[in-house]
């Protein structure tokens, strides 16, 4: 490929703390060459994203300190140079594409004017020759009509189109060197999947070296030359990505790489002929939006759903953003009122039967959601949290044996009976969500909903999770309602699979033959879009 | 730590009782500590020294007209001087807290309490009536405050109850405010959710998961507010409408003394000084209040023993 556009050499870089220097990235060194898409993979935490905002000069000097090492663009030290020559190269020769557009995005000013400002700034175009190159930029990454497009404002573009226009933003200068932080992290898989090829064509066409930063194992094998795994700040093992991904050497890398859904057993068979126990008809939810002086507007977030659960059986919703999936979670727990329909527990209509009744019943059935910073209140300690339900339903344990139950629970999810006198805060995102598994099961309930429950998760503690939620299921005999975008992960976890499309279901059908031979485009064009790897020429999936 | 868990057991140390806990935390913090101590002395002080100086604060000698201070030849008593009518004015300090602190304390309390209560069941449950309560609370920021007072005194005639009630009033809107803004925010929290999910009711989830995280921001408004209760009630006795001589407070002094600003600077400046003082000590132990009762902070008042590993 040619000389290294980018070289990095023994970076070490710490951060000051009450305790002295942290060392968080540990003697690093990477090169990419010219019309190279490295992948920077690792987990939260690993130090890519520190890496990335050294290169950028964007880290916060105190308290981060650069302890030792060089950056070199073309053999020239970036760490050495002064303020306003790190102007000349940011945005110019290196630009960089963010996670969350939204928030790189000014909202005040046109999409027009910002990709303008970027070519005046550095020189490259002024005045209404800017104002036609931004107009060309966002034409070449594919948004319609961008002559008009290009007097809106960001709110008025959808979150992939944003991706679109903060990559057209670094594409303004012709930079030698691109790197996307997560770009596609935060988008719905159709979406990832165009954002990715539009990506790909562009390193192409105006051979740019990438830095491709993410946690996502796909993603990284869909698009990366050559892949560096980094753990800890420390990059553990690199190479190119097929050696990597097929003959792991370090053990961390290979540890990553089981902990893919695809490489996990497969889950047994759905049980036969098991009691049904969750059957929901003709489930329907509107939302009415008063208007004003506007007509109003209703919005059908859930139409006409009808599924059932078995006892013992995993049922997963998949779907992406807005297809109302959340939502039938929530009208189930009765959270939110249903418009129409009826919601069958045990034969039971939940919705007819009586504020007692219910309240019996609602133990019956939990919920784990999806974000574990949120859900537990942070003014609890986690003994507190675990054992709520026994203080509302009194009927659970009697207290005295709650000291023991709460002691059991918290062995049962994988933490330990002293962490009970410990607060919320203390605990990781994966401890988290096992936190509020144990309080779910304190209720001692025969269904579990699981709204996205491990998809803020890294991927080797959404394994453990993972199994974690199996082995329950064998030892307690639970069932799942499994409500993800993660069509890997559903794969391989559900029995039966319901796929919805904004609050339709579109199919559904047991797991294997909904993946395998998908019938509505719909259900093709989403199982399509999950990233495959370079080298994997076949279009079907593989035969799990 | 022991390997015992205890179910809802706040402390960290094993087997100590939650005092003990938050005399080790405010000894942590020397600053929260000398406030702690100077409010324990002040709030003994109103109790016990009007029985034995009230004597000394009304009797006046026009011998010893605005007497300046720091000069013991007439006594101990006159230590800090006297005022316009030869009265001490430690004893009068010292009598006049009683009744500064009850006002101002009944006052702040009486207005937490209603405007908590106020303001989280108009964030939580919503619906036309906490748009009545917030349009009503519109009118009271909107109308202002000494005018309202004086109007109401006027009509209804100045007691300390009513001075108490009226300034509670004032200072209403300011904490359903607070408290609304915060429990539309804490209402949206996944947790809240889980609780519901779990069949809580309303009420507990109000007490169990709101009212505990609203608190602290409200202990801490609630001492910023002490200081503007005195003043207002330094007012509205300097305008005749609050407490009727011959009761008086320190914002009552602070008011007599200022014809005398240029020739008798103790009398308005040692009053000031307690109110000062006063406030001053209540924010620093509201602070301190804060980040006692905030588990994610606690740690910093905590010795590096008992710490966990946040």
């Amino acid at each position: 490929m040619g000389e290294p556009v980018l070289e990095i050499k023994n970076l070490r870089v710490g951060f000051r703390t009450e305790k002295g220097m942290l060392e968080i990235i540990h003697d690093i060194d990477l090169h990419i060459d010219r019309g190279e898409t490295l992948v920077v993979l690792g987990e939260s935490g690993s130090g890519k994203s520190v890496t990335a905002s050294t290169i950028m000069d964007l880290l916060d000097r105190p308290p981060a300190e650069i302890l030792s090492g060089e950056v070199l663009l073309h053999g020239q030290d970036l760490l050495k140079l002064s303020d306003r020559e790190r102007q000349q190269i940011n945005g110019k020769k290196i630009a960089i594409v963010f996670q969350d557009p939204l928030a790189h995005l000014h909202p005040l000013y046109t999409i027009g004017r910002q990709i303008a400002e970027v070519l005046t700034v550095h020189g490259t175009a002024s005045g209404s020759h800017a104002w036609k190159t931004a107009e060309q930029l966002l034409e070449r990454v594919g948004i319609p009509d961008p002559q008009r497009r290009a007097h809106q404002y960001p709110h008025q573009f959808s979150g992939g189109q944003r991706q679109r226009v903060m990559i057209a933003m670094a594409l303004a200068t012709r930079p030698e060197l691109m790197i996307a932080d997560e770009p596609t992290t935060a988008l719905d898989v159709t979406v990832q999947a165009e954002i990715l090829s539009l990506l790909r064509e562009l390193t192409a066409d105006f051979g740019m070296a990438v830095m491709l930063i993410t946690h996502d194992l796909s993603v990284a094998a869909n698009m990366g030359d050559r892949v560096a795994v980094m753990q800890q700040g420390r990059i553990v093992e690199t190479g190119e990505t097929r050696a990597v991904f097929e003959h792991p050497q370090h053990s961390y890398t290979k540890r990553l790489l089981d902990a893919r859904p695809d490489a996990m057993a497969s889950t047994k068979e759905a049980p036969v002929g098991a009691p049904q126990l969750l059957r929901v008809e003709h489930l329907t939810k509107d939302y009415y939006i008063p208007g004003g002086l506007r007509s109003a507007l209703t919005i059908h977030a859930v139409k006409d759903v009808s599924f059932t659960v078995a006892r013992g059986e995993t049922l997963a919703i998949v779907g992406e953003s807005g297809s109302g999936k959340s939502t039938v979670a929530r009208l189930l727990m009765l959270l939110d009122s249903v418009t129409s329909g009826e919601i069958f527990y045990r034969g039971e209509d939940l919705l007819k039967i009586g504020k007692k009744a219910q309240f019996k019943q609602r133990r019956r059935m939990q919920m784990v959601f999806q974000d574990p910073y949120s859900s537990l209140n942070p003014g609890m300690s986690v003994g507190r949290i675990i054992s709520e339900p026994w203080t509302v339903h009194t009927d659970i344990l009697p207290k005295s044996r709650r000291a023991e139950r709460l002691a059991e629970l918290l062995t049962l999810v994988g933490l330990s009976p002293d962490h009970a006198s410990r607060y919320p805060h203390e605990f990781s995102g994966g401890q988290r969500q096992r936190i509020a598994i144990a309080r779910a099961l304190a209720c001692e309930p025969e269904l579990i909903i699981c709204d996205e429950a491990v998809s803020s998760l890294d991927l080797s503690i959404q394994a453990q999770m993972i199994e974690l939620l199996t082995d329950l299921r064998d030892r307690l005999g639970l069932s799942y309602l499994f409500i993800s975008h993660d069509l890997h992960l559903v794969r391989h976890f559900a029995n039966r699979v319901l796929v919805m499309k904004s609050g339709d279901i579109v199919e559904q059908g047991q797991t294997n033959a909904v993946f395998s031979r998908p019938e509505k485009p719909y259900t093709k064009q989403l199982v399509n879009a999950t990233p495959r790897p370079k080298w994997d020429r076949s279009l079907a999936l593989q035969p799990i | 730590m022991t390997a015992t868990p205890s179910i809802g057991a706040d402390s960290v140390g094993p087997k100590r009782s939650r005092s003990a806990v938050l005399f080790s935390m405010l000894r942590r913090d020397p600053v929260a500590l000398v406030a702690a101590i100077f409010l324990t002395l002040l709030v003994l002080t109103a109790i016990i020294g009007p029985i034995i100086l009230s004597q000394y604060a009304v009797n006046f000698d026009l011998g010893k007209r605005n007497l300046p201070p720091f000069y013991l030849d007439k006594g101990w008593l006159f230590i800090l001087g006297a005022d316009s009518l030869g009265r001490s004015m430690l004893a009068r300090l010292v009598v006049g807290a009683q009744l500064s602190l009850v006002i101002a304390c009944t006052a702040v309390a009486l207005s937490m309490t209603v405007g908590v209560t106020i303001g989280v069941f108009t964030g939580y449950v919503g619906g036309w009536q906490s748009t009545v309560i917030m349009r009503l609370t519109d009118i009271v920021i909107s109308f202002p405050g000494l005018l309202l007072a004086l109007v109401v005194l006027y009509v209804i005639g100045p007691s300390t109850i009513n001075v108490i009630l009226i300034l509670a009033l004032g200072r209403l809107p300011l904490f359903i405010r607070t408290a609304r803004a915060q429990t539309l925010e804490l209402r949206e929290r996944m947790f809240v959710s889980a609780a519901r999910s779990l069949g809580v009711s309303t009420p507990s989830i109000v007490f169990r998961h709101i009212v505990p995280l609203v608190l602290p921001t409200m202990v801490t408004v609630a001492a910023v507010d002490f200081a503007s209760v005195i003043l207002a009630e330094s007012g509205l006795s300097f305008l005749g409408l609050g407490i009727q001589p011959p009761a008086f407070t320190w914002g009552a002094m602070v008011a007599a003394g200022r014809q005398y600003l240029q020739t008798g600077w103790w009398l308005t400046f040692f009053p000031g000084l307690m109110i000062m003082a006063t406030t001053l000590c209540l924010n620093l132990l509201a602070n301190w209040v804060r980040t006692a009762t905030d588990p994610h902070q606690r740690w910093r008042l905590q010795a590096s023993k008992d710490r966990g590993h946040g």
